[in-house]
């Protein structure tokens, strides 16, 4: 079976979906001629030609509003927002149109679109090229919310994505475009290709939305983490020898509560970590469901790690970012109350 | 062209970059966020060790 990065695999994704499916187009800016800053289309545009991949202004509200436009008559979009922390001109043509659409219109027409993100820090981007904005759609009813860690799901929850008939937000931590990554800074990037779950299936497969995958089973504690904090919680439980759960959530809403709870009921001890800010981030509802559906399992407070409140710094980006060593300091306190 | 780039970043990076001056303390992210640091940023300052 083939290995491929991140990127090749998310590539692949729009390129089996582009093929099966005419109603499937693909745009954004830098997107057509170039094949997208992080090089996620390149080659599209040559192989399907300039209507079905093309670049835009840079215009991320005209990006999403025309994308809703294309799917209420029956088109399929998948749309690059290139970075994350662009998206907020795009921000009410997505809560406003895109997700109430179908509600709004007694089901009469709907939005299916892809819009695609890549998130989160790791690679000295700042604060205007790092943050983790998925808390602000997951607030939002009528928006999916995924976040792949790794090609195989990448490329099969991009299908998935692009395949659902209610908008999707499309969240790629930047970070592990090229390969897989724990926290150490220090230590030379590992490619994806020394990875197992580099192994992606040449043409159409679907990982479903909505369901967790466990990527470490353990019995002393469950943590809940998604994208490159998946990596992060991995070197916590191998550097303090602690027997965690890793669930790898993927995707954020709908929420794969069966699973949470398995794992919260088993462990009895929950640490949750992300790398967005701290206050009324994801980890806080996540916090709460545990909270409502496993109190009398619990032996010990839950506990958060996250990124700061504060703008992703540029000098202080280790600081900011939390490591293997912060993750592993709650797994031992967890592990003491 | 190119001569220029180099001097605009020669001149740039003469006043310091980020591996030239002392490191940055993880302090100053908590700083500016708000006129005066609210409560429950001091204690994430103070959880972050700074």
């Amino acid at each position: 079976m083939p290995t491929m990065s991140m990127i090749e695999a998310i590539r692949d994704a729009h390129d089996v979906m582009m093929a099966r499916d005419d109603n499937v187009v693909v745009f954004g800016e830098d997107v057509g001629y170039f094949g997208g800053v992080f090089r996620c289309t390149r080659g599209l545009q040559q192989k399907y030609g300039r209507n079905r991949c093309f670049d835009t202004p840079i215009n991320e509200s005209g990006i999403v509003g025309t994308a809703i436009g294309m799917a209420a008559y029956g088109l399929r979009p998948c749309v690059e927002i290139q970075f994350a922390d662009y998206m907020y001109p795009a921000y009410d043509q997505l809560v406003s149109e895109a997700a109430r659409l179908r509600h709004r219109s007694a089901n009469d027409f709907s939005a299916p679109i892809t819009v695609r993100m890549p998130t989160g820090g790791g690679i000295f981007g700042a604060q205007t090229h790092s943050q983790s904005p998925e808390a602000l759609f997951t607030h939002v009813c009528g928006l999916k919310t995924v976040v792949p860690s790794n090609p195989y799901d990448a490329k099969g929850l991009l299908i998935s994505a692009i395949e659902t008939d209610d908008p999707v937000i499309f969240l790629e931590p930047k970070r592990l475009y090229n390969g897989p990554f724990d926290g150490h800074h220090e230590r030379p990037v590992v490619p994806w290709s020394k990875h197992p779950l580099s192994e992606v299936p040449e043409g159409y497969y679907t990982v479903p939305l909505g369901v967790a995958s466990v990527r470490r089973s353990g019995a002393a504690l469950t943590v809940l983490a998604y994208g490159t904090m998946v990596y992060v919680a991995e070197a916590a439980a191998a550097e303090t020898g602690i027997d965690a759960e890793i669930i790898d959530l993927r995707t954020l809403l709908p929420l794969d509560t069966d699973t949470i709870v398995a794992s919260v009921e088993k462990t009895r001890r929950c640490v949750i970590v992300h790398e967005a800010t701290r206050t009324s981030g994801f980890g806080a509802e996540l916090s709460a469901t545990v909270q409502e559906l496993c109190f009398y399992h619990l032996e010990a407070p839950i506990v958060r790690v996250t990124g700061w409140d504060t703008p992703y710094p540029h000098a202080q980006e280790w600081a900011y970012f939390p490591g293997p060593q912060r993750v592993g300091e709650a797994f031992r306190r967890v592990m003491e109350a | 062209m190119e001569s220029e780039f180099i001097v605009a970043q020669q001149e740039a990076e003469s006043f310091g970059t980020l591996h030239t001056v002392p490191k940055a303390s993880g302090r100053d992210m908590f700083v500016d966020v708000f006129k005066e640091m609210p409560p429950h940023l001091r204690r994430q300052r103070q959880e972050a060790g700074y």
